[in-house]
């Protein structure tokens, strides 16, 4: 190749090497803005009138996912039960069924949530009437455990945030749990609690994941194999449930979320087209007034999940379960709760047939001391609310 | 070799969106940054022979010089820093200004085809502002970014009419695009960043005349008028009406005393006040007309060999027709220039570089520093 060849092609290769592109340029609007200054506006959209409800019965007292035990708490006064399966009377030893005695038993629950800001946490577990059931109310426990029905107390070490905790009883404290043939073998225990302090705890349930309680039974069989002679016998919940002194009595005018049975809450919106179709979104909060202070147990929110629906058919509207936004709660206030909903208004922008609708609901659903009041439609005052922040089309075509 | 004019074409054809792309913030008002419509090789001298260049697109008389189909593209890659009271920055970009294709058709007249830049309005901002939202100050920080400006796509006949005088029309049509994308994004992570996409279509035509003339000696005349249609400008589907072009009168001279050296000067009037009232009724800034002076001279080293790595130098002053900001008076473009060129294969081909340094401002709070170099490739079979 000739030096001028050389030449040409070093210079080409420069020239290209070279072809990159940075066009930054620091400006300020209006004195250097292409279109002027895009305008940023609010609106905020009531919900429709008389369009917002509260659906019950989506989680009963069978479905919780904890119970709960308190302690002269704002949020109530609770206690918990469990109902054991029917424990034998006697084992499967040799070919035959022996009577055994019980040498010491264990009675086992799962600790979900505590108030970790207080110590001294004492569960209390009372033999009630095997009869309880979910029909029962506050009186009919609370009337059960007394000193006399006690069978024994499970200190929680301050440092247990989550996990089992265990009675033991053994020697003559193995008797307060004997049962009888009116008993049918079966057992029925009621929880309650103390603390330094008003407090509460969720305790397992048959559908949480730490499991309901269960009662372990070591026991001996008059047997001369020694292997044999030691035996255990396990015996899980059948049903479980909890009670509360002061349940909550729906207003029709009033919007509710959570509780046993649980409550769900459908807002519709009219969003005027031109914002959804011909701005651009920035932000859109989800204001609800609570009309009664928000109660719960400080350590351990519960959140509102708000999610859009794919057709909006009431109670039975079916949820995008892909799509979520959710807000924890306080504690203790009365101030309006926002939600950011951005993406769920988005979507009423993008996605043709999307109802301008929201659906509430707590989690957890039906296990929480909170079970937050908000003002509707319907109460005078207080209206559920969109707040959205949109950009206006800037005037690109200004020279 | 006529692959390789076919291969210019369609490279020229298939890469429009990159005609256009000088980003500058004196691109930003009015229809952007005007270009000028010549070779590398003219722009050695800072544009001062461009009335007299064959393979530049600025009068189409000067292609009658041309006796050999010719295909030539032109590469420019710019370096800059811009001030403005708002802060600095540096940048970076790379345009191809100038595609050029001619053939002679008989013995005494040439056919060109050429596209080149017309304005240019490729650039980015960054903006910082605080609005109140919700009864809070947030600070909110815009990216505008804008490609593409307006093309001029001529066609245009060069007639030898003696052996002093050339003469040339062409037919213009000016089009092209300008996406503007905005984005916004909030300092409060609450709000969500937001990206607008905008399209603004342009169409427009023209008519140019022109003429090269050697009265005598080594004394050379050209000029050229343009007058231009209105523009027609439509932002996506809708229509936006229209805005005057400029007229454009531009004369030039050049002084050969020797085969070797060869000085050129040119002045250039562009009317593009007749726009202002069009801008200023669009919330615009308006627009002045505009004046061009350009000098330069080409000295070949090589006396028996001239065209052989010649040097080219010049200058160049005009102003600019849109006022970056309200109220501001336009601003001014100085540019120096050299260059270079060779010839291969005998001729058949050329290779020609020139590095322009730039100084635009407008009073003084709008300043801007840049490099050009640019790469001129021509083939002709």
């Amino acid at each position: 190749m000739s030096g001028r060849l050389w030449i040409a092609a070093a210079l080409l290769a420069a020239a290209l090497a070279a072809c990159a592109e940075d066009l930054t340029v620091p400006g300020q609007c209006p004195d250097l803005c292409l279109g002027g200054t895009p305008r940023m506006e609010e609106i905020v959209v009531p919900v429709v009138a008389s369009s917002d409800t509260t659906f019950f019965g989506f989680a009963g007292l069978g479905e919780v996912s904890a119970l709960l035990v308190s302690n002269a708490i704002a949020a109530g006064e609770a206690r918990a039960w469990y109902q054991f399966a029917a424990r034998p009377d006697s084992v499967f030893v040799q070919e035959q069924w022996m009577p055994y005695t019980a040498d010491s038993v264990v009675i086992a629950l799962g600790l979900v949530a505590r108030d970790t800001a207080l110590s001294g946490l004492v569960l209390y577990l009372h033999r009630i009437p095997y009869t309880v059931d979910t029909l029962s109310g506050f009186a009919f426990v609370e009337s059960a455990m007394t000193p006399a029905t006690l069978i024994d107390s499970i200190v929680v070490p301050d440092t247990l945030r989550r996990g089992p905790v265990r009675a033991l009883l053994t020697g003559e404290a193995v008797a307060r749990l004997q049962l009888t043939e009116a008993d049918s073998g079966r057992l029925a225990i009621g929880v309650r609690m103390r603390a330094a302090a008003p407090s509460g705890v969720r305790i397992g349930s048959l559908i949480s994941s730490t499991g309901a309680a269960l009662m372990t039974t070591y026991a001996r069989v008059a047997v001369t194999d020694t292997v044999q002679q030691r035996q255990t016998i396990t015996t899980a919940t059948l049903t479980n449930g909890w009670v509360t002194r002061t349940p909550t009595v729906h207003h029709p005018d009033l919007l509710y979320l959570g509780g046993a049975p649980s409550g769900r809450t459908v807002l519709r919106f009219a969003v005027p087209k031109a914002i959804i179709d011909s701005t651009s979104l920035v932000r859109a909060t989800l204001e609800l007034v609570p009309a009664a202070p928000l109660h719960g147990l400080p350590t351990d929110p519960a959140a509102i999940e708000v999610r859009g629906v794919t057709a909006d058919l009431g109670a039975k509207s079916t949820p995008i379960f892909t799509f979520l936004q959710s807000r924890a709660l306080p504690v203790g206030t009365r101030d309006t709760v926002r939600i950011e909903v951005f993406g769920l208004v988005q979507l009423w922008a993008s996605a043709t047939g999307i109802p301008q609708t929201l659906y509430l609901s707590l989690a957890p659903e039906a296990g929480s001391f909170h079970e937050p009041v908000f003002f509707s439609s319907r109460s005078g005052q207080g209206t559920p609310r969109l707040r959205i922040t949109y950009l206006r089309p800037a005037p690109v075509e200004r020279p | 070799m006529n692959r390789a004019i076919v291969l210019l074409l369609v490279v020229g054809l298939v890469w429009p969106a990159a005609l256009d792309a000088q980003g500058s913030q004196f691109g930003v008002r009015g229809l952007g940054l005007p270009g000028l419509p010549i070779s590398t090789r003219a722009s050695g001298t800072a544009g001062a022979s461009g009335l007299f260049d064959a393979e530049s697109a600025l009068n189409p008389a000067a292609p009658a010089a041309i006796f050999r189909p010719t295909a030539s593209f032109n590469l420019a890659q710019h370096w800059r820093t811009s001030e403005n009271i708002f802060g600095a920055a540096s940048g970076k970009d790379t345009n191809f200004p100038l595609f050029f294709t001619a053939g002679p058709i008989g013995e005494r007249m040439v056919g060109t085809v050429s596209a080149s830049v017309y304005t240019d309005r490729t650039f980015a901002l960054t903006l910082t502002d605080t609005v109140l939202l919700r009864d809070e100050p947030v600070t909110t920080y815009d990216t505008v970014r804008s490609r593409g400006g307006l093309t001029d796509v001529r066609a245009a006949l060069a007639f030898q009419a003696s052996r002093r005088v050339a003469v040339g029309l062409g037919l213009h049509l000016i089009t092209g695009t300008n996406r503007v994308d905005t984005r916004r994004s909030f300092a409060d992570s609450s709000y969500n960043a937001v990206a607008l996409q905008n399209e603004l279509s342009y169409a427009g035509a023209g008519v140019s005349a022109g003429f090269t003339a050697n009265p005598g000696g080594a004394l050379h005349l050209a000029g050229m008028v343009r007058f231009d249609t209105d523009l027609s400008i439509d932002r996506d589907t809708v229509s936006l009406g229209d805005v005057p072009l400029p007229v454009t009168l531009a004369a030039g001279l050049r002084w050969t005393p020797s085969r070797r050296l060869s000085l050129s000067s040119q002045a250039m009037s562009r009317r593009w006040g007749r726009l202002d009232q069009a801008l200023r009724d669009r919330g615009g800034a308006g627009a002045v007309h505009t004046t061009l002076v350009a000098a330069g001279l080409e000295w070949g080293r090589n006396a028996q060999r001239p065209d052989q790595l010649p040097l080219r130098l010049g200058v160049r002053w005009n102003q600019m027709p849109f006022p970056v900001a309200e109220g501001l008076e336009t601003g001014t473009e100085f540019t120096a220039a050299l260059g270079t060129g060779l010839l291969l294969g005998g001729g058949r081909a050329s290779l020609d570089l020139s590095l322009e340094r730039v100084w635009r401002s407008e009073t003084v709070a709008f300043e801007e520093r840049g490099v050009a170099l640019r790469l001129g490739v021509a083939v002709r079979p």
